[in-house]
Order: C-alpha cells, then structure tokens, then sequence
C-alpha cells in the first residue's frame, strides 16, 4: 500500500542540502515516499516518463514537489515552467526549496505558480506544514 | 406813408410820441388838426404801439380817411385793437353826470383805454379837456390834465392834447392858459394865418426859447461827457496800443486786448475768436476775459448764424442794442436763442479784426447782461481797438517767425558744425566718391583704417582700395548708387597701403544734389578684423567645446555603463552570496546540529570535543546571521521606496507578535498609542523591529526587558521614541553607532553584526526621517526616529 501511494518528489543536487532535506524528512514522520533527483533535467524526464523513467509502476507522477532553484542543466524556474506547460502536470504541488530569501526569487517563483516556499535548512515542522495538506487530500 | 403826412402844416415832429411826452398843440382848423393827429397815429402805428384816440367823430373819421390813404388797413387795426377809438362827447356826459367823482372815472376809463399796452409805448390823442374848457370848466379841464400826468409816472406812454386857437378868445384866462401850458410838457402852434393872440405867441416864444436853451444845455453836457468819455477812451486805447506794441506774444497781445475792450466798450465780458489751423482741420479757438472760462466751456462753438455770420463771414460791425428784440437773434435750431445756462446777453457787439491790407486775424466779441449798454462811440472805439489788435497781431507773428528762423539757422549751422565734428573724429572711415568712382573727401577715421593720408589718396579712383579678385564688387555697388539705392553692412575685404587685407563693413548710400540727381556715393567703412578675428575664435571655442563636450558624454556614457556592469555584478555577487556562500554554513549548522543531538552521547565524553562543536555551531549561526544582516542592508539601500501613511500601532503589534523575545516573560514592552506617519511600511517594520530587538538585547546581568515607545508630534513631524533598561551608550560612541559594522561592545557576550542600526539609520534617511540617541552609558537608551506626518 505504502510503496504504491505516489511519492515527494525532491530535486536537490546539492548533498549536504540532501543530507540536511532526508534527516528532516525522517523526522517529520510523513507516511510517504521521498524520491531525490539531482538535476532538472532528470526531474523533467521523471514527470514526463522519459529514459530510465519510463516505467510509471515504478516512478508514479508525484504527490508534490520539492524544486531547489538552482540546479545543474535546468535551474528550478525552468523546471517549474515547463511544468505549468504541461497539461497532464497542471495540478501537481510545487513547493520551493532555496537557500535563497531574495524577494526576486519568491516572486519569480510566485509569477509562476507555487503552492509553497521554503528556506533552507528544512525543519520536521516545515516540511509537515507545506507537505500534509496535499496528502490528505484524495486522489 | 410817415413821409406824407409830414407834409403836414403842423411841425409835429419834434418830440412827439417819445415816451412821457404829454403835448399840447394848438391848432386853428379841424383839416390841420386832423393831419397832425393821422401823423401822430401814424408814426405810432408804424412802430407797432397801440394808439387810442379820444376824439370828436368826425374828426376821427377824418384820421381814418387820411390813414387809409396812407396804406394802413385801418378795420383791421381797429379789430385788432392796435386803433382805439372813443367818442369824446359821450366822455364829457358821462364825466359830468352829477353823483360821480370825475377823476375816479377819468383814470378809469384811461386804464380801461390802453389795457394790455403796458409793454409798449402806446400814444393817446385826447380833446376832451378842449371840449370842457369850451364847456366853461377849466377846472376840471387842469385836473384831467394833471391825473394824465399821474398815469404818465406809472406808465410809458406819450399824449398829445389839441386845442383850437379860438379857445383864446373867450373861453379860457390868461392864468388859465399859463396853468394848462405847465400841464403839458411840450407845447406846439399851428403855423397858421389865423391869428394867433399875442398872448399865447409870447407864451409860446418864451417856451420854446427855454426849450431851445435847455436843448443847447443838455446837448453841451452830454456834448461834454462824451468828450470825456472819449478822452478816457482814447488813454485807454493810448495805453492798450502800447502794451500791444511791447506784446510778442500772440496769446498775451489776445488778451490785451479783450481785456481793453471790456474797459473801453462797458462790455461785462468779451472774447476773441479766430480759426487755427491743424493739418486739413481748421478749428475756432477763443480767448475769454470778463467771465471764468467755466461759464462758456460747456457750450458749443458759436455757429454761423445769422447774428455771428456777418462778423465771422463778412468781416462787418455788428451792434445790437438788445439782442432779444433782435430779428437776426433766435432764429437757429437747437437753441432759437442763448443755449440753456448761457451768460444773459442783451447788448452786443461785434467786430472783426484784420489788418489794413485785409488780412483777417479773427473777430471780437463784447457783450453785456443789460440792453443799450454799447453806443456809436463804443463802436468805434471797439473799432480802433481791432486795428491795433491785428496791427499786435501781425507783429507778433512776425516776431515769432522770425525767431523760429533764426532758432532753425541756428540749430542748423549747429547741426553742420556738429555733424563735420563727427565726420572727422569717427573710428569709421567715411569716405565719398564721385559717379566716376574716385575719391573726394577722406576722414581720419580712413587714414587710420586703410593707411593712406587724405592728400595723397583724393582723386584716386576707389578701386585703389580693392583687392584684384574683388575689383568686380565696384560695379554692382555704383549700380545700386546710380539708381538711388542705399547698400547696408556689406562685409568684404580691402587693401591697406602696405598690401594687408582689411576686413570692412560697408554702409554706402547715394549722395544727391539739390535737383535730387545722383552725384556721388558717400561710404561709411568699419574695420571689422578684430571682429572677424573674435568670430573665428569663438568658432574655434565652439568647436574645441562641442568636442569635450562629445568626449565628456562618451566618458559619461562609458562610466555609466560600467557603473551598470558594476551594480548587477554586485547584485549577481549579492545573490550568489545568499545562495552559494550561505550553502555551506547551513551545512556547517546541520552537522554541528546532528553531532549536538543525534550523537550526544558520544561527544559528551570529551568536554572539549563538545565546547569545540558548540562554537562552530555558535559562529556559524552568527556569520549567517551577519551575511543575512549585509543582503538586506544592500536591499534598503538599493530598492525604490514609495511613501504612503503608515499606522504604527497595528505595525508595532505585528513586530511584536512575530518576536517571542519581544512578548512576555521574555521582555515588558509597552506601547503608547502612536498614529500614523508618512512612510514605506517594509523600511519602517525594518527600523522598528531593529531597534525594539536591541532594546530587548543589551541587558545587564540578571535584569529582565523592560521597553517603552512612543510617539512626540510636533508641527509636521513625528518622533518615535523606544526607552530601554538596557546598559545604554556612553556620549562619546553616539556618533559611530548607526556606522556599518560598529559594535559597541566587542568584548561583552551579546550577539549582533553590527548592521542593525546602520539599517535603522538608512531606512530612515530613505523616508526623509532622521535617526538619534540619547543616553548616559549607565541608565538605558533612548533611541528615536523622526518621519513625516500624514
């Protein structure tokens, strides 16, 4: 049951962010799946079923989101574009994961549309915070 | 017809009909008398009086015989009442009825007789004392007589009494006919062959004897008196005539005059009017003396009517003796007479005054408010008076005229004098030539310019001065001259003597004789090198300014753009910092936190190994906090604010509410209520929250926050004060306090980056607000910022 529900999907290339993200997300306790990507690229392949990802039994259409902004290939706002493009990903929760506070990048982010913004380092209490209201919803 | 009837035996002309005369004629036939009588009221008639006979009937039918073959219309009279007839007889029965008072009724019926005549000089014919003196009544006859006389007094009339020589005889005495003679003012015989008693001839001799002396007496007095007035007249004319003679003036030599002629003439005022001449317009002018010039400045110039057209037009005397009995007076529309607020004028006198040859200088008029008041001696007087006037007249212009020519020969000679002066003295060089083109005249101004010295240079043709390439220039110019035309500012070039060119301005214009045929050119030559030479300079400064001043706005333009590139590197090198730099400190944290939580036990063991982690975590978290500190204080600096009112209180509850260590137990703070001020809300939250969190942090050891703010208005502006209990600032650090990176208190244990204040003090400046301190080092601080009001 667990390994069906569809999972967060985490783009981070960075490893002590990811180190810092899993550790938080062990202790948030969250009864979901947390898959990590390390480019943008991957990350558009991933939503689209291309490459490597192109068995959805295995790598389902996500829950949410996490998007760094900058990231190797394709930079966050890029990712986060093409997936307002696509029509089969129009509903999909992003929530954005920065080291940055700047209000360019909360607005660029906004322009867009986000359903969240978090600065890193993430605590258990944020991620609960942007992640749970999705979870309960129903599919 | 007056004519005919004085063809009369009966010499009655003499006194007759003259206002008050009461005559007695003694006649010696009805026919005789009856042409004295028609001649009586004839004359009367004429001059338009009533005239009232008393008489017999036959007599008076007689009168009417004679009047009617004169021409008068005698019915029409008769009902017009310009003739009156009464029936002597039936005046003698009635005036002797007994129970009536006889003078009563006679002075009655007298009144009654020449009712509606008191405006004129009626004459009465009256034989009803003859008829009772022939009655035998003499004395009623002298009491008629006598109240004729009294009416007389009160009334302008004349009477004439008959009685027939006959009388004499029998009918009346010697002092009877004494007493009637002085009844009567003037007595009159009939030349008559009927004899003529003695008596009344003697009587008659010796009246008109006296009458005669008292003629000759009256006529020498007034013979006397006009020679005196005449001799008065004439040392006034005398001395007038000189006044004149010394006059110049026109205007003085006017009033002279006038002012004479109210002497002379009696006249209560007088004016002089003439026509003077502007352009096409001729206009009348006076001059007044005798009345202000106010009593006449409101009417209109007087007209050629018909009372003033015959001196204004036809230079002729006019004397009236009353104006209002004039015909030639009222006849002109709109006024039939003086306009409304005129002078009263009864006597009038006219005359015009031009010289002996004719000329006509004007007219002078004399007036006054009372009738007869200008006689024939006044006239000419008036007469004389304009003779010497125009004789003033025609000098004084003369005088004037002469001198405007001497005044005009002199500014004229001065004028040529002053304009030689110029020729010679001018910087200009001022040349002329003739059609031929060579040189006449040659100034200094010309020797100074071109080099050459008058002498050697006149009569060498002008193209001397030229340049061989311009040589052409000369004919174009002499071409213009020739047909009349001026040249103005030519610039071009010339030769001086030693070869060098001169750069020239020339003003050339035709010279022209008195038949207004061109004979020569006169030039006016201005050396314009210097100016020519400043030109070029300043073209040169034109040009050497326009190109540092391109070069200035490349180097501009070049700083400008670096000055970008430097910005966004900035802004590029802001963003990696909090992005980039940041990445590994918040590692650094997330290490130093899993060492301190998830493997506690293991580094508890070593106290040194566990400071060690503590004080990384420590300085990490500080040297985030201060890259944090510096990116927004980048961003204060750095984004465009705009003001709008901002209400403090909901924002302090905000700020307070978002920071624990603000609310209790942590800290006591205490807000006033503050307002709103004009400000940018994101810069006031920074200020605010800046100060309240240092307010809260500086605390002595043991001691709990305890923080005020509030808020002074004065006139436009708000100060906001945040008091603390904290250790407060020593005087001589205030100044350094709000500096970037300054902290105060290095060495004490209190965390902070020293961006703080430095964010507060900027913010501030941003909204126009100013930032201070006010402590002693030892009780606290209290920090203010001051802003607009709304």
């Amino acid at each position: 049951m667990r390994d069906r529900l569809p999972p967060i999907l985490a783009v981070e290339d960075n490893e002590d962010d990811a180190f810092a993200l899993k550790r938080a997300f062990r202790r948030s306790d969250l009864e979901i799946d947390l898959h990590l990507i390390e480019d943008g690229k991957a990350a558009m392949d991933y939503l689209s079923g291309t490459g490597p990802f192109a068995d959805r039994e295995l790598h389902p259409i996500p829950r949410v989101i996490l998007l760094d902004l900058k990231l190797p290939y394709l930079s966050g706002l890029e990712v986060l574009a093409e997936i307002r493009r696509a029509p089969a990903l129009q509903s999909l929760p992003v929530v954005i994961l920065s080291g940055s506070d700047e209000a360019r990048d909360h607005a660029r982010a906004n322009e867009l549309g986000v359903q969240g913004y978090l600065v890193k380092p993430p605590t258990a209490e944020n991620l609960v915070e942007v992640i749970q209201p999705w979870l309960n919803q129903s599919e | 017809m007056a004519a005919d009837i004085h063809k009369g035996e009966v010499s009655v002309g003499h006194g007759l009909g003259r206002p008050g005369e009461h005559t007695a004629l003694f006649y010696d036939s009805d026919p005789q008398l009856s042409r004295a009588v028609a001649r009586f009221a004839g004359e009367g008639l004429g001059a338009g009086v009533t005239v009232c006979l008393i008489a017999r009937n036959h007599l008076f039918n007689s009168v009417c015989t004679i009047l009617g073959e004169n021409g008068f219309n005698v019915d029409s009279l008769l009902k017009r009442r310009r003739l009156r007839y009464f029936d002597v007889t039936v005046w003698k029965d009635a005036i002797l009825q007994p129970g009536i008072d006889p003078i009563e009724w006679f002075v009655g019926q007298l009144a009654l007789a020449l009712e509606g005549t008191e405006a004129e000089v009626p004459r009465l014919y009256g034989e009803l004392s003859s008829s009772l003196i022939a009655l035998g009544n003499s004395d009623l006859a002298m009491r008629i007589e006598e109240a004729g006389n009294d009416y007389l007094v009160e009334h302008e009339a004349a009477f004439l009494c008959a009685y027939p020589l006959t009388m004499l005889d029998h009918e009346i005495s010697r002092d009877d006919l004494h007493l009637l003679c002085q009844k009567h003012s003037c007595i009159l015989g009939a030349e008559s062959k009927a004899v003529v008693s003695d008596e009344l001839r003697s009587i008659l001799e010796l009246r008109q004897r006296a009458d005669s002396l008292e003629a000759e007496v009256a006529s020498h007095r007034i013979t006397e008196r006009n020679l005196r007035d005449q001799t008065r007249a004439l040392r006034i004319l005398q001395r007038i005539a000189a006044d004149l003679a010394r006059q110049n003036d026109p205007e003085q030599a006017v009033t002279l005059v006038i002012e004479g002629g109210l002497e002379l003439t009696g006249a209560s005022f007088g004016a002089f009017f003439h026509d003077a001449q502007e352009g096409d317009r001729i206009y009348t002018l006076y001059t007044l003396a005798g009345v202000p010039p106010e009593a006449f400045s409101q009417f209109p110039m007087p007209r050629r009517t018909a009372l003033f057209a015959p001196t204004f037009e036809e230079q002729q005397v006019v004397r009236i003796a009353d104006v209002g009995e004039d015909p030639r007076h009222g006849q002109n529309a709109p006024y039939n007479g003086l306009p409304p607020g005129h002078l009263p004028v009864r006597s009038y006198l006219a005359v015009p005054v031009k010289t002996r040859t004719g000329k006509v200088f004007g007219s002078l008029l004399f007036g006054h408010g009372d009738p007869d008041v200008f006689n024939e001696s006044a006239e000419e007087m008036a007469i004389s008076l304009a003779d010497h006037a125009a004789l003033a007249l025609e000098n004084a212009n003369l005088t004037a005229a002469l001198q405007r020519e001497v005044i005009s020969l002199q500014s004229a000679q001065t004028k040529s004098r002053r304009l030689a002066s110029i020729v010679h003295s001018s910087e200009d060089a001022i040349i002329s030539k003739d059609l031929d083109g060579n040189i006449r005249t040659w100034n200094r101004g010309a020797e100074l310019i071109f080099g050459y010295a008058a002498e050697e240079i006149i009569g060498s043709p002008i193209t001397r001065l030229f340049p061989p390439h311009l040589l052409p220039e000369e004919d174009a110019i002499m071409a213009r001259i020739r047909s009349g035309q001026q040249v103005e500012h030519y610039e071009t070039v010339r030769m001086r003597k030693d070869g060098t060119p001169v750069d020239i301005s020339l003003s050339i214009s035709p010279v022209l004789d008195e038949n207004g045929k061109v004979v020569g050119a006169a030039k006016i030559g201005r050396d314009i090198s210097e100016r020519k030479r400043q030109e070029a300079e300043l073209q040169r400064a034109n040009l050497e300014l326009r190109r540092i001043r391109d070069e200035l706005e490349l180097r501009v333009e070049e700083r400008t753009a670096s000055l970008r590139e430097a910005i966004s590197q900035v802004e590029e090198f802001s963003y990696t910092v909090s992005h980039d730099l940041r990445a590994p400190l918040r590692a650094t944290s997330v290490y130093c936190d899993v060492l301190l939580n998830e493997h506690r036990t293991l580094i508890e063991r070593d106290a040194d190994a566990l400071r060690c982690v503590q004080r990384i975590a420590d300085s990490t978290a500080r040297l985030d906090q201060m890259i944090r500190d510096v990116l927004a204080f980048g961003r204060v600096s750095k984004n465009e604010i705009s003001m709008s009112p901002v209400n403090l209180d909901s924002l302090i509850t905000d700020i307070i509410s978002h920071s624990p260590n603000l609310q209790s137990p942590s800290a006591t703070v205490t807000v006033h209520p503050l307002g709103e001020v004009l400000g940018h809300a994101p810069s006031l939250t920074q200020v605010l929250s800046n100060l309240l969190n240092n307010a809260v942090k500086f605390m002595p050891e043991g001691q709990s926050p305890v923080v005020a703010i509030w808020a002074d208005r004065r006139e436009d502006r708000v100060r906001i004060w945040v008091k603390d209990n904290g250790i407060g600032i020593a005087p001589e650090h205030h100044s350094r306090l709000f500096g970037i990176f300054e902290r105060i208190h290095p060495k004490l244990p209190y965390e902070g980056s020293g961006v703080g204040l430095a964010i507060v003090r900027r913010a501030a400046e941003r909204m126009g607000g100013a930032v201070g301190v006010e402590s002693d080092g030892q009780h606290g601080s209290q920090f203010w910022v001051e802003l607009a009001t709304v």
